[in-house]
């Protein structure tokens, strides 16, 4: 008898201990580490403007370093596309669903390209033109490019810092994957490839969030991505 | 007396008795030395592809099946003619820039943006034609265009081999099929049998050695062997890092001055851009086809780099019939010494 006691209120602590560890709900704020809170919803983007003296300067923006080219020093590849006087930076503009989802995936569409090469995904970014031909960016759950399986797009904040996982990020150009994840599908962080860092203002919801990521394989091998986003926050439900 | 006479017969026997198994021992051991030698040449057969990592270690049989495969949808006469065709069309426009265009419409690039993009239409005409540094990129690309038109043939007679990855096993299989046989011969020496079907049987297996090269024609006929080494040579400088970095690093000047162009020079020469300056027109016409179709070669060159090297490492490909031909005479020969010797 005293077993069967026992047992039953072991059965009823772990009942009971379950019950009270599952979401808090509200939406958009998920308890991870300690300290930690995962961000899930729209990182909605800013168009980035830029006049004919330089660079953006502001809202969200593309940029692409050379092989031999470090952060921040370049040299940074110029796009004689750009609408930028310093032709190294290529704004870019919010796609249809405002921005970068997380917790979600905003996969290319079939087909990914058109008959000219033009990226045709539109959720995140509007396409971007890159030497005449327009790269499109999405988060897809198997990347193109290296046939790899991807996490789920992550952002999480502490203390006003960013961090997270966005391996699943990539650019579709000319009939050509590039996987622009940081860090790569299965953790990797080669060269260049660090982040996602930013900031979060948990009164207004505005972020930035910055990382780059090293081409692995295929014609641009070794060059590196530098993305740029700023905008609002908005939590999903 | 007689007895005696018995004894001496007696030992007289004995004496040519022992002769006659000395002799006999001494002919086997003749027999077995030249099986011996076979059947370790079966072995060195079986262990080849593993010594020069064939199969196994960097597995450089299956990594050049792969190079082949991979190359394959770009050495053709009809993609090589399009490169050619890509290169003179930018040729075209770059000269057309260069004497007519930029004289005509320099005047009127008046603005910040417009400067801008005079300087870098400059600077791409500049580096096109080598003015600036050693070799020009026009020289450049034209030459591994046509260095790689100049091993159409050879890679065709390299394909129409067998797959790369099956030769570990042109080595193997026959290794183990000489190794089993001569061990069979051996076997029936011992037994005072002579060498008999497992010596013909090795003689068969080292003329079939012999053959192979023929029949494959990596010798005579397509001397697809020869080819195969004149290839990997040739390509020895294209298939570099180096190579591919300074190739990619064209395509921004081009492809920048490309834009430029189209977006902030073209329009200051009036709504007649079109027919006054046809090879420009026909460059951003064609630009995007141009892009799409060199980036996905340079991705299949710097994707293949490793297979590349592997194949590299392999003994030259003009000396893979002897690899077969000489353990085919001796295989042979030692088949047929067995014989004799029984």
């Amino acid at each position: 008898m005293p077993r069967r006691l026992a047992l039953c209120v072991l059965l009823s602590v772990a009942l009971v201990a379950s019950a009270c560890g599952g979401d808090d709900g509200g939406g958009g704020g998920d308890e991870t580490a300690a300290g930690a809170e995962e961000l899930v919803g729209v990182f909605k983007i800013d168009p980035g403007t830029c006049d004919t003296a330089g660079p953006v300067t502001k809202g969200s923006y593309f940029r692409m370093i050379t092989p031999d080219g470090k952060p921040g020093d370049g040299p940074y590849v110029p796009n004689g596309d750009s609408p930028c006087g310093d032709k190294t930076w290529a704004p870019m503009k919010p796609g249809s669903d405002g921005g970068l989802r997380t917790g979600e995936y905003q996969p290319y569409p079939d087909p990914a390209f058109d008959d000219k090469g033009n990226g045709t995904a539109a959720s995140v970014t509007q396409p971007t033109v890159w030497f005449a031909v327009t790269f499109a960016n999405a988060t897809n759950e198997k990347d193109p490019q290296t046939d790899a399986a991807t996490s789920m797009p992550k952002i999480v904040v502490e203390e006003g810092k960013l961090s997270g996982d966005l391996s699943a990020y990539a650019a579709a150009w000319n009939k050509q994957h590039f996987n622009q994840g940081a860090p790569k599908p299965g953790g990797d962080r080669p060269g260049l490839t660090v982040g996602p860092t930013g900031t979060y203002d948990e009164a207004t919801k505005a972020y930035t969030l910055d990382w780059s990521s090293q081409i692995v394989g295929g014609p641009f091998n070794n060059f590196t991505g530098v993305w740029h986003l700023e905008g609002t926050f908005e939590a999903e439900g | 007396m007689a007895t005696r006479d018995a004894d001496l017969a007696a030992e007289q026997r004995l004496a040519e008795s022992a002769a006659r198994v000395k002799q006999r021992t001494a002919a086997r051991s003749a027999a077995i030395t030249p099986l011996r030698v076979a059947l370790v040449i079966g072995i060195g057969l079986i262990a080849a592809p593993f010594i020069f990592q064939m199969l196994g270690g960097d597995n450089r049989a299956l990594k050049g099946a792969d190079m082949m495969d991979a190359f394959k949808p770009y050495m053709t006469e009809t993609r090589i003619t399009q490169f050619q065709g890509f290169l003179g069309t930018i040729d075209a426009a770059e000269q057309e820039t260069r004497t007519k265009f930029l004289p005509a419409i320099e005047p009127a690039a008046t603005s910040v943006p417009q400067q801008q993009a005079v300087a870098a239409v400059e600077d791409w005409s500049a580096k096109w034609r080598g003015e600036t540094d050693a070799i020009g990129i026009n020289e450049d690309m034209s030459g591994m265009v046509n260095d790689i038109a100049a091993n159409l043939d050879n890679y065709a007679a390299v394909n129409a081999l067998p797959k790369f990855f099956l030769f570990p096993f042109f080595f193997i299989m026959p290794g183990i099929m000489i190794a089993l046989i001569a061990r069979a011969a051996i076997k029936r020496v011992r037994t005072g049998r002579g060498a008999g079907t497992p010596g013909k049987l090795l003689v068969v297996m080292g003329v079939g050695l012999i053959a192979a090269p023929f029949i494959f024609q990596m010798m005579g006929g397509e001397n697809r062997a020869f080819e195969g080494k004149s290839m990997i040579d040739d390509f020895k400088p294209i298939m570099t890092q180096e190579n591919i970095g300074n190739i990619q690093g064209y395509f921004p000047v081009i492809g920048l001055a490309e834009g430029q162009l189209r977006n902030d020079l073209v329009p200051l020469a009036g709504p007649s851009a079109t027919t006054d300056y046809p090879a420009i027109a026909e460059f951003s016409g064609v630009w995007n086809t141009i892009s799409a179709e060199f980036a996905d070669f340079l991705g299949a060159m710097n994707d293949n780099l490793g297979e590349y090297s592997a194949v590299k490492a392999l003994p030259p490909f003009s000396l893979f019939p002897f690899f077969f031909i000489l353990p085919g005479l001796m295989v042979a020969g030692l088949g047929l010494a067995a014989l004799r010797r029984t």
